[in-house]
């Protein structure tokens, strides 16, 4: 009966996929949905390519995984990837369902798939991945992810114990991931970076203690958060050695050697900010892992250019305009943008538009987790002004204030249409606007207001 | 004056940091003391004005179970002698309680201090916003949790809930309010969102109860209280 079911789900599916794709529509869930519809256990009974490499994590899976899908096609792989589709059941059914012929035999030699944390527990367990690359788990919405050690948990408990994981060893959650089903493991990490620290300076720092005896842990190296290498003082834990390591980093290196197996190989850096660093890493150690030689590897990302999609940049005059995606509700992403922001070089005016634009209209934003995320950072003197926007603004303005930006460089505009309308005309290098998935629209036609208000002032 | 913060390096989900980091700068000759897991709690042997303990993860509510367990006695006394205030926000009030129901039907024995129970329904989140009145003030706040509570017994609530859930789906009572312990589901920045209930507190603390940019802090309250009051809310 499940035969006939999957037969039925299958031919649905990719009839739905060729139908959508000759009136140049996406195909890349609706089949998915329409084959667990059909056939509940499809991601289970579909048979799937000899290679299947997942990614998961709170930051980063996304550019992870189409790194690794790529530089597979470029070395001449067939592939089928969810980058167009949704990574939750739907988009991961329609991404098998490429992978496979009409009679269901596979036809492609890998499936990369982009895999949300949370979902995992309905993916996981079915799809049954060669490799699980896990980027790193972060504080998220706490709506949806309530905190990272349930995250932890979720996948702990439904990755399969012969799931042969790829874990950042400089993350004190997810490198623990796999220890208790005893899961084949191999870890990344870098072994020192210009700024690194052995104090935190953020308001979230989870896994400060040990996980065995929860004695406070020594850093030996902190980058920001929890992430970082450490040890216990009082029994002996400490971070795990990693397998594929990167000696050292320099804030304005072009390329990093990575140390694996007792050779070292040096590769392009197609990114200096930390997050892109690590992600890269994640790609280096999944591919070697794969089987490819790292001649192939760094082949394969000569010609890749990370598309930093968070960074647009308009110049007015003297001033640069650039608009910052800040994942709202994020604390630890917001944090990372605000840190980024404050130490350009220049003075700097911050607009803040980050305001859910869903649950304006039809709620009122949940706004605590801005008391996680490290707003200290735009008391820099460099920062000459700070324009909090949207219904919330006024919950921003006590924020900032509790955080030591003086009075007068905070503005409030409840609409962000009126952001032009308060900014600095001179006296500072760049306008930061930092805006969340959901404002991009917001932010873009804010831009233009502003680039104007700047023309005629620099006229 | 002296404050102490149990636990605050698993204690601070949700923004709940924000409340002891508040009374800090509103009380700047306080002694805030941070009781790490690895310490011995400073109310064991010398009083102290206020308690104070935020959201955590589930694993640690059974963890401070387990640490707080030999100073159950010392609680009861501290919280039946009224010098001491004790603020529990998000979970950390299920700690207070006779057991926790785990999602496998097995139970983790609570500190007995409070006659109420949870129950814990993972991966089911609830979610909702929550408005209401305590003692004539409203109260204005946030809940997100995988869990409910049930009281046991008859139990004087902090919150009657006009808007919003109460410590479980079946009732408008949220959180518990009983001598000088105040305990609520809301989570985050309860004192900073809230400007007449840290008054309060301040007052019963014996403090000045000026606050930090008390204007700003009224302003943002008035307008999330008119946005809370519009008709069809969606409460999640
Ligand atoms: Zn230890």
């Amino acid at each position: 009966m499940s035969v006939v079911r999957l037969w039925v789900a299958l031919a649905l599916a990719k009839a739905t996929y060729r139908g959508l794709r000759l009136l140049g529509r996406n195909a890349s869930n609706l089949p998915g949905w329409l084959a667990l519809h059909v056939c509940p256990d499809f991601l289970e009974l579909i048979a799937k390519p000899e290679l299947v490499v997942c990614v998961t994590g709170t930051n980063g899976k996304t550019t992870v995984t189409n790194m690794i899908a790529d530089v597979l096609v470029g070395q001449g792989y067939s592939v089928s990837t969810n980058r167009l589709g949704s990574n939750i059941a739907p988009g991961i059914a329609s991404s098998l369902t490429n992978a496979v012929s009409w009679s269901g035999k596979p036809n492609k030699d890998a499936c990369v798939l982009e895999v949300d944390e949370r979902a995992s527990r309905l993916i996981l367990p079915y799809v049954r991945p060669t490799y699980l690359v896990v980027t790193n788990l972060f504080r998220d919405s706490l709506k949806r992810n309530a905190h990272p050690d349930y995250i932890f948990d979720v996948l702990d408990t439904y990755t399969p114990d012969d799931t042969r994981l790829v874990l950042n060893g400089d993350d004190l959650c997810s490198s623990r991931l796999g220890e208790r089903a005893g899961n084949p493991r191999v870890f990344f990490g870098i072994e020192s970076m210009a700024g690194d620290r052995t104090d935190s300076i953020n308001l979230v720092s989870d896994y400060s203690t040990c996980p065995r005896c929860h004695t406070g842990l020594a850093y030996d190296h902190l980058r920001y958060h929890h992430i970082g290498r450490a040890h216990c003082p009082a029994c002996g834990f400490a971070s795990q050695d990693c397998d594929y390591v990167v000696e050292r980093v320099e804030s304005d290196a072009t390329s990093f050697t990575v140390a694996h197996d007792g050779a070292t190989h040096t590769y392009p850096l197609v990114s200096t900010v930390t997050f892109n660093i690590y992600n890269q890493l994640a790609v280096i150690a999944t591919l070697t892992e794969i089987g490819l030689d790292p001649a192939r590897v760094e082949a394969g990302l000569s010609i890749l250019a990370v598309v930093d999609s968070r960074l647009g940049r308009t110049q007015v005059g003297d001033v640069t305009v650039v608009q910052a995606m800040s994942k709202g509700q994020s604390c630890v992403s917001t944090s990372r943008t605000l840190d980024f922001v404050t130490h350009e070089p220049g003075r700097k005016v911050v607009v803040l538009a980050m305001d859910d634009w869903y649950d304006r209209k039809t709620s009122v934003e949940y706004i605590g987790w801005i008391y996680d995320a490290d707003f200290e950072f735009l008391a820099d003197p460099d920062v000459v002004q700070v324009i909090a926007c949207g219904p919330r603004c006024y919950d921003y303005e006590v924020r900032l204030l509790l955080a030591g930006v003086p009075h007068e460089r905070i503005q409030c505009c409840e609409s962000e249409a009126d952001a032009h309308t308060r900014i600095l005309t001179a006296g500072m290098d760049s306008v930061y606007i930092l805006y969340d998935t959901s404002t991009y629209d917001v932010a873009m036609s804010m831009k233009a207001r502003i680039l104007s208000t700047l023309e005629g002032a620099a006229r | 004056m002296k404050i102490e913060v149990l636990y605050p390096e698993v204690c601070c989900l949700y923004g709940d940091k924000a409340n002891w980091l508040y009374l800090q700068r509103c009380l700047p000759d306080a002694e805030v003391i941070r009781t790490a897991l690895t310490d011995t709690p400073r109310f064991a042997a010398e009083d102290v004005d206020l308690i104070y303990i935020g959201s955590m993860s589930e694993a640690s509510q059974e963890l401070l179970i387990d640490l707080l367990w030999p100073y159950r006695d010392r609680l009861r006394e501290i919280m039946d002698a009224g010098r001491t205030t004790i603020l529990l926000t998000g979970n950390a009030l299920e700690l207070f309680g006779t057991f926790i129901r785990r999602e496998d039907g097995t139970r983790k024995e609570g500190l007995g201090l409070l006659p109420l129970h949870a129950v814990r329904q993972a991966p089911t989140r609830f979610n909702s916003l929550i408005m209401g009145d305590a003692d004539g003030t409203t109260v204005v706040g946030y809940t997100s949790r995988f869990s409910h509570a049930y009281p046991d017994a008859d139990l004087p609530g902090l919150v009657t809930v006009q808007m919003g859930v109460g410590l479980n789906p079946d009732t408008r009572i949220e959180g518990i309010h009983s001598g000088r312990l105040y305990a609520t589901y809301i989570l985050g920045p309860l004192l900073i969102a809230n400007p007449d209930v840290t008054k309060r507190l301040l007052a019963e603390l014996g403090a000045p109860d000026d606050l930090p940019f008390e204007a700003e802090t009224y302003r943002a309250y008035e307008k999330k209280l008119a946005e809370m009051r519009r008709p069809g809310l969606a409460l999640d």
